[in-house]
């Protein structure tokens, strides 16, 4: 039983992207025109760049690229999100310039440092960590400035040291904020290793393309397009499963607290104006926006 | 109170002016290369003696143009499509896997296609930015109609309110602050893709005079028109901020301020 509503249920989910892939062969199959080759071609280009080309050599040299730049910028955006969340003197006197910052087309900058700093690996490493930090910064700088205050009053009562006070109650507090952030910053990030690769570069998949488009290998184009889109999808759904393993008490917690009738909910949510939880808000809001929303970034106002 | 809103002001300001001058100081030290850093007394010279010509403006003008037309197609498309996808539940779950594709699938990396069957053009662009901002604009405008309350749509079902009008009735208006959301995203992804689109493809607008600049080794001229676009973007996410809270005052404020 339990196995035909999982058939069911996949089934349901599959028909249409399978019946997409099926139209696109279909159509494409006796395609003449130079810049739609058939996708039995593209198929097999892929297939072929696979198991006897640099495929998996550009894919490597693109994924430790965006590791390295998305680590060091979710450390760095942690780091700083925390301690100008906590210090608003601080905050406050650098919240136009961080606005100004965020809302910069930061791939404005990929021709001068590449152009500077060469077109190997280090300087595209950087663009990403650049492009990735400030979502990530952002969101945290969000996540602990919507803490409950009470959180700070009971470490002070029990006088937990600061740091213990940081590493145990802010940082996991704080950590559904960060993944959002971390979240937006991952489909810049996957952005800016494609720009930077596409600009200049002797390795990776942007420069595969870049290649095959100046030599008009068109079915290779396709190829790491392809490949390109099927990377940006497995990243982001290791994230969510990385999210959802990090995060699993949450969900739980706010599970459990949504599932209370309605009504009753919302008179909590009613009765305790005074200290807000905006935590928990945020917690539903992602809740019913099911995890993907943008919806943090969309209600900040302002730092 | 109108005195500690100047000491704020002053910090701002003070924080900003020390920047310039570090920035000022290591540039003209010595410590990085003067192709990569140029001292910004140099841009600012730079981009006055830039904003006093034409073609200046026309750069500008054709980035936000390539943005704004690749803005209102993804609209036009995202919203509508988005909206009926999210108040089918049976639409929702068979597309849900196209979608998680689309929206992780960097656009950009379609530009070589774009660009070797209509050229280095503003048809490339306009097609690669509608492609790029659809996503975030489907996926506000879908999220925002499926969070209809349920109650509501029980209610018009046992109306026998026809399907059509429970559309533009009940999920479109209940998707608005959603949709804007959207809008707001979907408008600072254009114009950062607008430049993205300009320095790969050769595109006439901000990205390619940076391009241009740098390796004319004119870096001094390619950071002024670095500044210019990051404006450009700050001024277009402060306004549709601005145009987001404005058209939704109404709406009682949900979160964190």
């Amino acid at each position: 039983m339990n196995i035909q509503k999982i058939l069911l249920g996949a089934g349901k989910m599959l028909w249409l992207p399978a019946l997409v892939i099926a139209a696109w062969w279909v159509l494409s199959g006796t395609s003449e025109n130079f810049y739609f080759p058939p996708l039995s071609k593209i198929f097999e280009k892929i297939i072929f760049q696979a198991t006897e080309g640099a495929l998996w050599e550009n894919i490597l040299f693109s994924m430790i690229n965006f590791t390295i730049g998305f680590v060091v910028a979710g450390i760095a955006g942690i780091l700083f999100g925390i301690v100008l969340g906590s210090l608003r003197r601080i905050r406050v006197a650098v919240s136009p310039l961080l606005d100004f910052m965020r809302s910069m087309p930061q791939i404005a900058l990929v021709p001068v440092v590449i152009m500077a700093f060469g077109i190997g690996p280090e300087p595209k490493a950087f663009l990403i960590g650049f492009i990735c930090f400030w979502p990530i910064l952002l969101n945290t700088i969000d996540g602990v400035r919507g803490l409950n205050p009470q959180l700070l009053e009971v470490a002070k009562a029990y006088r937990i040291p600061y740091p213990v006070y940081l590493m145990r109650m802010v940082l996991p507090a704080t950590l559904p904020a960060i993944m959002t952030g971390m979240r937006i910053a991952i489909g810049l990030g996957v952005v800016m290793m494609v720009v930077s690769e596409m600009y200049s570069s002797t390795r990776g998949i942007g420069f595969y393309i870049l290649q095959s488009q100046e030599s008009y290998r068109i079915t290779d184009v396709w190829a790491g397009t392809i490949v390109i889109g099927l990377l940006g999808y497995l990243i982001s759904v290791g994230f969510v499963a990385v999210e959802r393993y990090l995060l699993a008490w949450y969900y739980q917690v706010e599970r459990r607290r949504l599932r209370k009738r309605p009504a009753r909910a919302a008179a909590e949510t009613a009765a305790a104006p005074p200290v807000r939880n905006p935590a928990s808000e945020h917690a539903k809001a992602r809740l019913t926006a099911d995890k993907d929303s943008e919806v943090v970034v969309a209600t900040r106002k302002g730092v | 109170m109108r005195q500690q809103r100047m000491t704020v002001l002053g910090s701002q300001i003070g924080v900003i002016l020390a920047l310039l001058v570090i920035w000022e100081l290591i540039a003209r030290s010595g410590l990085a290369a003067e192709n990569a850093f140029p001292p910004f007394s140099a841009v600012s010279v730079e981009l006055v003696k830039g904003m006093l010509t034409s073609s200046y403006w026309t750069a500008v003008w054709q980035t936000l143009q390539g943005a704004l037309q690749g803005f209102l197609v993804a609209a036009a498309v995202g919203i509508p499509v988005g909206v009926v996808v999210g108040f089918s539940p049976f639409l929702e779950r068979s597309s849900r896997i196209l979608v998680d594709f689309g929206r992780s699938f960097p656009a950009i990396a379609l530009l070589p296609i774009f660009v070797l069957s209509y050229g280095s053009t503003i048809t490339t662009k306009t097609i690669v930015i509608a492609v790029g901002c659809v996503f975030p604009i489907f996926v506000q405008s879908f999220y925002g109609s499926r969070r209809v309350d349920p109650a509501i749509v029980e209610t018009a079902k046992a109306f026998r309110i026809p399907a059509g009008m429970q559309l533009t009735r009940i999920a479109l208006p209940s998707a608005v602050p959603s949709i804007m959301t959207g809008l707001r995203l979907g408008i600072t992804m254009a114009v950062l893709l607008s430049i993205g689109v300009e320095i790969l493809g050769g595109i006439p607008g901000l990205g390619q005079r940076i391009a241009g600049a740098q390796q004319d080794g004119a870096s001094a001229v390619a950071f002024a028109y670095i500044l210019t676009a990051s404006a450009l973007g700050f001024a277009v996410s402060k306004l549709s901020q601005a145009v987001e809270s404005r058209l939704l005052r109404w709406r009682p404020p949900t979160t964190v301020s």
